[in-house]
């Protein structure tokens, strides 16, 4: 399987933290949080797309507020697969930490 | 306010977005962008939220924008690779379609360069819309419209209408010039110096205000200046004019325009023609152009109102005589006026060539569309392939009609190729100067656009509409078949190409015809043989020896003189005539015009009753003879001595009665004419000789002249020629409508052609068959040309009504006319038919003699 990169990586958790309060603008807001700069929406947008399409995350639409004049908002939630690759992820990175800080003086 | 303002323009980045973004999900976007706006908005105030909404948007926009024209491109480059490659496969066709339609475009290129040569007359004067020509009308039998005035008209007109600002009279001479020993001849005229205030008539060198101020001086066109001076400094110079006149040079004017009414060489001032006996303070007598130029504000109806009546008051010489002004734009193409000192176009001629050259392309789009959805079977296969791979109807309508402006696009290249070629001889033709520079004129790359969209698209619109609604199903399944529908359409097509084409060849032989009749028309008089000479004041001097050495050749038979010759033959005319019974109540014109005694006699002109005039009777300055068509006017059955006045002072006695001969042009009926016995009054010798030896007797002639004009060249005319030239108008015509006829024709068969060797195509084993159980050759050929004979004979049938209505429209404006023969009829009939045959019976002929073998080896 193909191996996420680091943006995706970050959105896939984004959305398994956030649950049913996972759509673009809270997703950026998270991420803009934690890393500390302000991501432009087509940063957080495009890879969402991307990972929708490989089926990682599934989208539905949920309620809509005045502030968002009267639109739905996109909510996306982990799918299996998702899931299975955030695993698979986590995995590798710790194996390379693990085998990293074994030589590290 | 503000506020309103922003939320506008956060709708209209909304809007953007809605474009922008892909449509699935464009409305959880959207909200998105405005949740965070919204915040920005609490957290930072509106204009950081503003800018970063708008930044945001403009974001967005490279990789869509990117993304659309990615597509397009790759769809025009495949359409465009198709297009060449289809004309790349297809030679034959596309070489018939390009040809077709850049012949169709050369046409109407040249056509509109003529059209708007005509209509941009005079638009060049500055003061243009403020100037009028003063016409006259008068009523004699019929009300008459001259553009000619009496001399005094003008500055009356100046003086007492305060709406008229400013006038100018003209009118024409022919001057005889001298300078260092060279004779130049030229055509110009006396006008007021006001004329160079009013219209745009810019110097080279000399001062407008004073050129014409001294009654002896002149001012000449740059050519003239040129051919008379070379290099040297014209002003100042002092020309001799007629051996009697010296005038000094004070002005060189700029060449006038092709594009301006106006026509002569050089102006001198009104004062000399007075001197030299023009009208010029004479209320009797109209001589003048007269131009004015109205008040600001003025309107043509307020100053038409106020000079109707003008001439009421005045003592003219006819009682109903009124005026009323003529936009000097119009005078180019206005019809219907005599008089008219420099010759005008015809609004008609305009109407007849602009619709004959649309009809030629039209001829040509009709190739076009009826070669491609002929063929359209052979692309039905993409079509249906593209529509399965989800082309939408529309993008194949706009691939097809691209596929037209394409070939239009080629055709158009070859047509400003081939007009720069051809416009040589279309200058003589048409009798215009352009030059090729022409096709850079924005004006004329414009409408050279707009002749390429307009072809493209009536060429490209019916195959396109025809080629993409193919069903998919049917034409992939490979049983389509042309529905017979769409033939009949194609068959009427052709159809009307060979209508226009039969129209334009009976057009051009009834316009022959007509030329012909009027040249070949019996005149009542002989006009073979006779040679005419301008009279001048030295050879009138010594007429009387000059006619007696002449005299002496045996192979010259008559010298006389007149004032006008036959071809303009009157030197007045009025209704001041008068005699015993006339009814006092009409008005009837008379031209008038003085000869020589034996002027008859010299023209072979019969006399009916009464006598020629004669030496013998000495009180003959008192005769007068008339024609026909005067005798019935005056009502006299017997008119020998009958006694007739003109004006109040002047008495004559009808000596004889001369059979009605032509003395003016064709394009008039005969209308009643006096001739008057004043040998000094008469201004051109006409000379009739023998048929035999025409040189020798010239070359005598010739010594004669230079023993008694000096140094007068020796310019004689043949009569016969001058009166050919009265028809130069329509043989132009006729000429232009001659290259219509054949371009239409050519046109129409190249479409035939392809149409037929693609029927012949189709047909092949079908052929092959019909030769393997026995069919004959003749019979496989009349099989294939059965089909286009039935359509040529249509367009014949639906041709000649329209034709004969159309040209018996066009001849009725001749007074003298030829009937339209039914051999015209027939003739184009059986020439049309040949035609197709001819073009047709190639291709026919190839498919009967093929070896049935090839044809059917395949199955």
């Amino acid at each position: 399987m193909e191996y996420l990169s680091q943006r995706e990586e970050q959105i896939l958790l984004a959305v398994g933290y956030l649950k049913e309060e996972a759509y673009l603008v809270a997703i950026r807001k998270h991420l803009s949080k934690i890393t500390g700069k302000e991501l432009s929406i087509g940063a957080v947008h495009i890879p969402l797309r991307r990972i929708e399409k490989q089926g990682l995350i599934a989208a539905s639409f949920g309620e809509s507020t005045a502030v968002r004049g009267g639109r739905r908002k996109k909510i996306y939630r982990l799918t299996a697969a998702g899931l299975a690759a955030l695993e698979e992820s986590k995995k590798v990175s710790d194996r390379l930490w693990a085998d990293y800080l074994k030589v590290k003086t | 306010m503000i506020k309103k303002k922003r939320y506008s323009r956060s709708r209209l980045g909304r809007r953007i977005l809605w474009f922008l973004l892909p449509d699935n999900e464009r409305e959880s976007l959207i909200g998105d962008f405005d949740e965070i706006y919204q915040e920005k908005t609490g957290d930072k105030g509106k204009p950081v939220a503003l800018v970063w909404y708008w930044w945001q948007v403009l974001l967005l926009i490279p990789p869509s924008l990117k993304e659309s024209i990615y597509w397009s491109t790759l769809m025009f480059r495949n359409y465009f690779k198709i297009a060449l490659r289809n004309l790349k496969r297809h030679k034959g066709f596309s070489f018939l379609n390009i040809t077709g339609l850049a012949l169709g475009m050369v046409c109407t290129i040249l056509i509109l360069f003529w059209v708007q040569h005509e209509l941009s007359f005079d638009r060049y004067h500055e003061k243009g819309k403020k100037i009028y020509r003063i016409l006259q009308h008068i009523q004699y039998a019929e009300v008459v419209t001259w553009a000619i005035n009496q001399g005094p008209l003008g500055p009356a007109l100046k003086a007492e209408i305060p709406e008229i600002a400013e006038q100018a009279r003209f009118c024409s001479a022919r001057w005889r010039m001298k300078y260092n020993d060279s004779v130049y001849m030229e055509l110009g005229g006396y006008a007021d110096p006001s004329l160079f205030k009013m219209f745009t008539i810019p110097f080279v060198s000399g001062d407008p205000e004073s050129a014409l101020a001294d009654p002896r001086s002149v001012v000449l066109t740059e050519d003239v200046a040129q051919k008379i001076f070379a290099d040297e400094d014209p002003i100042g110079k002092i020309i001799n004019v007629a051996n009697e006149y010296d005038f000094k040079v004070t002005g060189v004017l700029q060449n006038i325009p092709d594009n301006s009414h106006f026509r002569f060489k050089f102006l001198a001032n009104m004062d000399f023609a007075k001197e030299v006996g023009r009208t010029v303070d004479y209320w009797k007598n109209s001589h003048f152009t007269t131009y004015v130029q109205l008040a600001e504000g003025v309107s043509m109806e307020e100053a038409n109102k106020k000079i109707y009546n003008f001439l009421d008051a005045k003592p003219t010489l006819e009682d109903w005589e009124k005026l009323s002004l003529q936009p000097l734009f119009e005078i180019h193409l206005g019809s219907g006026i005599g008089y008219d000192a420099f010759g005008t176009g015809n609004m008609k001629y305009i109407i007849i060539f602009l619709a004959a050259a649309f009809f030629i392309l039209l001829i040509a789009c009709v190739n076009f569309m009826n070669l491609s959805t002929a063929r359209s079977l052979l692309r039905s296969r993409e079509v249906g392939l593209r529509k399965v791979v989800g082309a939408l109807r529309g993008q194949l309508v706009r691939q097809f009609l691209g596929e037209a402006f394409f070939h239009s696009l080629i055709a158009m290249f070859l047509a400003v190729g081939l007009g720069i070629l051809v416009l040589p001889v279309f200058n003589q033709l048409a009798r215009k100067s352009f030059a090729a520079q022409l096709f850079l004129r924005p004006d004329i790359i414009l409408g050279l656009t707009a002749i390429l969209l307009l072809t493209g698209f009536i060429a490209g619109f019916y195959p396109a509409f025809v080629l993409s609604g193919f069903r998919p199903v049917t034409v992939l399944k490979g049983t389509a078949r042309g529905k017979d529908g769409k033939s009949f359409f194609r068959k009427a097509l052709v159809v009307f190409q060979f209508s226009v084409a039969v129209i334009l060849m009976v057009g051009s032989l009834v316009i022959y015809s007509q030329i012909h009749f009027m040249r070949s028309k019996d005149l009542g008089y002989d006009k073979e043989n006779l040679v005419t000479l301008a009279l001048n004041s030295i050879v009138q001097k010594n007429y009387e020896a000059f006619r007696n050495e002449l005299a002496e050749n045996t192979r010259i038979l008559n010298v006389t003189r007149v004032a006008g010759l036959p071809t303009y033959g009157y030197y007045f005319s009025n209704s001041r005539w008068n005699w015993e019974g006339k009814d006092q109540n009409k008005d009837i014109l008379f031209r008038a015009n003085f000869v020589d005694y034996d002027y008859l006699e010299a023209l072979n002109a019969p006399i009916v009753m009464g006598r020629n005039f004669s030496k013998d009777y000495g009180a003959d300055a008192a005769g007068i003879i008339i024609n026909e068509t005067s005798q019935k006017a005056m009502g006299f059955a017997d008119p020998i001595g009958k006694r007739v006045t003109l004006g109040e002072s002047n008495e004559f006695n009808i000596i004889g009665v001369v059979k009605d001969f032509h003395y003016v042009s064709l394009h008039a009926a005969i209308e009643p004419m006096i001739l008057l016995l004043d040998p000094e009054r008469c201004s051109q010798i006409v000379i009739r000789i023998q048929a035999e030896n025409t040189p020798e007797t010239l070359e005598f002639m010739g010594s004669v002249w230079k023993k008694y004009a000096g140094d007068f060249a020796f310019d004689y005319q043949f009569l016969d020629e001058s009166l050919d030239t009265l028809y130069r108008g329509e043989k132009r015509v006729g000429w232009i409508i001659n290259v219509f006829t054949l371009l239409s024709v050519f046109i129409s068969c190249l479409g035939l052609f392809g149409l037929a060797s693609f029927m012949a195509l189709r047909r092949t084993k079908e052929i092959g068959i019909r030769k393997v159980l026995g069919a004959s050759i003749s019979g496989v050929v009349l099989l294939l040309t059965k089909e286009f004979s039935k359509w040529v004979i249509a367009a014949n049938l639906i041709a000649w009504p329209i034709s004969y209505f159309a040209l018996s429209r066009w001849l009725q404006e001749f007074p003298y006319r030829t009937d339209i023969k039914i051999w015209i009829f027939f003739g184009t009939g059986l020439m049309t038919f040949l035609i197709a045959f001819l073009t047709v019976s190639y291709q026919s002929l190839r498919t009967a003699l093929a070896n049935p073998a090839d044809s059917l080896r395949y199955e």
